[in-house]
């Protein structure tokens, strides 16, 4: 464990890790893939904990999926080079790596996780409690991992694309067009379907909502209150106007009291504000 | 006099703010300091959404070793914690970033952010008011129209200065992940405001509306590797400005080429040296921080443990690199662990652009003069405060046999980190932000 002062409550978990990241940064006899193995579940364990927060940090988790990925690329490698297993014991699926048996210690990866006795003897070894905290991890579940953490942090976009002023004949603004819901061809066979659709993503086109059947979108929020007079757009949930929030649609001036003393008058694309309120009340 | 040689610079404590409480309140964090353009005033943020400006008093013949102290000017609450409905999130009041506009009048002015929302601050003095009004007594009350009988024009009187701060612009509604950076361009019009994956260009006068100039959000978030970690103006060419990326890249970017600048006029990346790779090696080449020089010329980035100095005509590697504090090196593993691998440091250029500087850990900042290469590490601790004391240098003993007054590294409080410092314009004053507490710093006065 690294100096003083740090200000956390130890889990028995994170007990374990401190000690093993400790062991691996002062041992020089510790061999590569268990090194290897050791960040591989760390990085794991915090996407996993990021993908327990209501907002995950965006850079970090891209960070940590790319060490992931990093680390996938190397093992693939390595299981394409070495079709023989180093542990003869066992008979491991192609993208299954050996770890482990994890004792004590429950972590809730993605699923397909499993838990296998491994006769690796060259591993066993080595008496050292970091082979037992060690889960197997296959390359669906690294894949799994990385994608569920990016798809949660695709945030429901703003109903108007940031303004731009994009000459017809310049790059087109990326505009997600399936956004959430496709998936790509190697990544067909993720088993866990809770991480899949992460979070649900209202794209910037608004031909997007002409293409759905609205009444499934909306039938779990309460419209009932929308016809009060509010500032707010119609298309938001109904809350109090008093209360300083932030609104998806840039063309309406923020309800906050800091800026009551500049009201900017709203330039409402009004054509735009007309479709949508058609679109809700279902004409 | 300002002496860009660091062997002839010894600094001196010369203030200390805040609290000396055991327990520190989140609120009170420092999580940004700068000093404006004259160096008069110096502000800060922090996690309760507050600013702080201190002003810098004047000097006075009959206390000369009180060389301008800054003083408290204007204190008042920028953002406050909001919540965004629709995505059920939490929007943090935390001043990401401050940056001061020019002064172009009686008022100061500058800008201030969240995560979500930029505002633009004036703050203004007021030591007179108006008296004798005809429609209203002193009190405030109304006379009775039909009591007057004679008009008087009312006349400005002396008060008590008043130092005001109102916002004058919120500039809302146009990021969707989190502000990182802001930059005032040197036109003084218009600035920037970046967040993970875009950067917007505003002007000044105009708050709902923004161009987004830069955008790398792919159509698959799946497909991302890489996001935005700060964003600057340069300091003289209006249509210049750099952003810098998770993978230790930078671009350069012309705005006159395209409405959207996804294509980068220059790229600079160091390629990678194969010796030092391991596990950590691209999350410690984040760039957590871009500054351009005074001059222009250059930018210094910070990562993870280096700063690095580019000439913007080379783009394959940095001029310069100075070793921050290489014995975490070795310590990877464990900083990945308790997540101290994601700190962000800032870094900041001298007036002369002759020194760089840079915080550590335990409280350390370290500065690096460019010409002699000489460094020094030094220390932000209420041990060493008492006035115009003489900062002695630390060090740390990386292993073998520790010498009185070293720190071995194994030491070293983690949780005393110097994300943000900030130099005077023009003379060797410099801001440390050491958790809640601001430092401020002199060179010795002979």
């Amino acid at each position: 464990m690294l100096g003083r002062g740090l200000k956390r409550k130890l889990s028995d978990y994170e007990e374990n890790m401190a000690g093993l990241s400790s062991a691996f940064d002062s041992s020089r006899s510790l061999p590569y893939p268990l090194k290897r193995q050791l960040v591989l579940n760390m990085c794991l364990t915090k996407l996993q904990t990021y993908k327990m927060l209501v907002e995950p940090n965006l850079h970090r988790s891209v960070l940590i999926a790319n060490t992931v990925r990093q680390i996938q690329e190397e093992m693939r490698q390595e299981s394409n080079q070495q079709p023989v297993n180093i542990c003869p014991g066992i008979a491991p699926s192609s993208h299954s790596y050996p770890g482990m048996e994890s004792s004590g210690i429950s972590l809730q990866l993605p699923s397909g996780i499993s838990q296998q006795e491994s006769n690796c003897c060259d591993l066993r070894s080595v008496e050292d409690p970091i082979e037992n905290s060690l889960l197997i991890v296959s390359d669906d579940d690294m894949s799994s991992a990385i994608s569920s953490i990016l798809k949660d942090l695709d945030f429901v976009e703003d109903i108007s694309p940031p303004t731009c002023l994009v000459p017809a004949g310049d790059d087109q603004p990326k505009f997600p067009e399936n956004t959430g819901l496709k998936l790509e061809d190697d990544r067909q066979d993720l088993k866990g379907a809770e991480c899949v659709f992460g979070s649900f993503e209202i794209s910037n086109s608004t031909s997007y909502l002409k293409d759905l059947a609205i009444d499934d979108i909306f039938e779990d929020i309460d419209t009932s209150m929308y016809d009060s007079d509010f500032c707010c757009p119609p298309l938001m949930p109904p809350r109090s106007p008093s209360l300083a929030t932030e609104e998806p649609l840039k063309t309406f001036p923020s309800c906050n009291s800091s800026s009551a003393s500049n009201i900017q008058i709203c330039r409402t694309d009004l054509s735009e504000l007309d479709h949508i309120m058609e679109i809700l009340v279902g004409s | 006099g300002f002496g860009s040689l660091m062997q002839d610079v010894l600094w001196c404590f010369s203030q200390v703010k805040g609290t000396i409480d055991i327990g520190v309140t989140e609120a009170d964090i420092i999580s940004t300091v700068e000093f404006n353009h004259t160096g008069e005033l110096l502000a800060t943020g922090d996690k309760g959404g507050r600013v702080v400006i201190f002003q810098r008093e004047q000097e006075s013949k009959n206390q000369p070793h009180r060389r301008g102290e800054y003083n408290v000017y204007s204190t008042f609450q920028s953002h406050e914690p909001e919540f965004d409905y629709l995505k059920s999130l939490e929007i943090e009041e935390k001043i990401n970033k401050i940056r001061w506009l020019p002064q172009q009048n009686a008022a100061y002015f500058l800008l201030s952010t969240n995560d979500k929302t930029v505002k633009l601050w004036k703050v203004s003095e007021r030591d007179k008011r108006p008296e004798g009004y005809n429609l209203k007594d002193e009190d405030g009350r109304l006379r009775d129209p039909s009591m007057i009988t004679m008009l008087r024009v009312p006349v400005l009187r002396p008060m008590d200065l008043m130092v005001e701060a109102t916002p004058r612009r919120v500039f809302a509604n146009a990021h969707t992940y989190h502000i990182n950076s802001i930059s005032v361009n040197s036109d003084y019009e218009t600035y920037m405001s970046a967040d993970d994956l875009r950067i917007n260009l505003w002007n000044f006068e105009i708050t709902n509306q923004s161009f987004n100039i830069v955008d790398i959000k792919p159509a698959n978030m799946e497909e991302l590797t890489e996001v935005i970690t700060a964003a600057e103006f340069h300091p003289n060419s209006c249509s210049t400005f750099v952003y810098s990326s998770s993978k230790g890249t930078i671009r350069l970017c012309d705005m006159r080429t395209a409405a959207l600048c996804d294509r980068h006029a220059k790229f600079f990346e160091e390629p990678e040296d194969p010796s030092n790779r391991s596990f950590f090696s691209e999350i410690i080449s984040s760039i957590s921080d871009v500054k351009f020089s005074h001059s222009g010329r250059y930018i210094m980035t910070r990562d993870y443990l280096t700063v690095k100095v580019w000439d913007l005509n080379m783009e394959n590697r940095p001029i310069e690199t100075y070793q921050v504090h290489d014995y975490l090196r070795s310590k990877l593993c464990s900083l990945y662990e308790n997540d101290c691998i994601f700190d962000k440091f800032e870094c900041v250029w001298n007036g002369s652009d002759s020194v760089i500087m840079t915080g550590s850990y335990n409280n350390f900042f370290r500065m690096f003069d460019r010409n002699t290469k000489r460094d020094v590490t030094l220390e932000a601790s209420r041990e060493n405060s008492k006035p115009r004391a003489i900062l002695k240098p630390r060090k740390v003993c990386v292993g073998g046999k520790r010498r009185k007054d070293e720190i071995s590294v194994d030491s070293l409080d983690f949780s005393k980190k110097i994300l943000h410092t900030a130099w005077h314009p023009s003379e060797n004053i410099i801001a440390v932000a050491a958790t809640n507490n601001l430092y401020i710093f002199q060179d010795k006065v002979n």
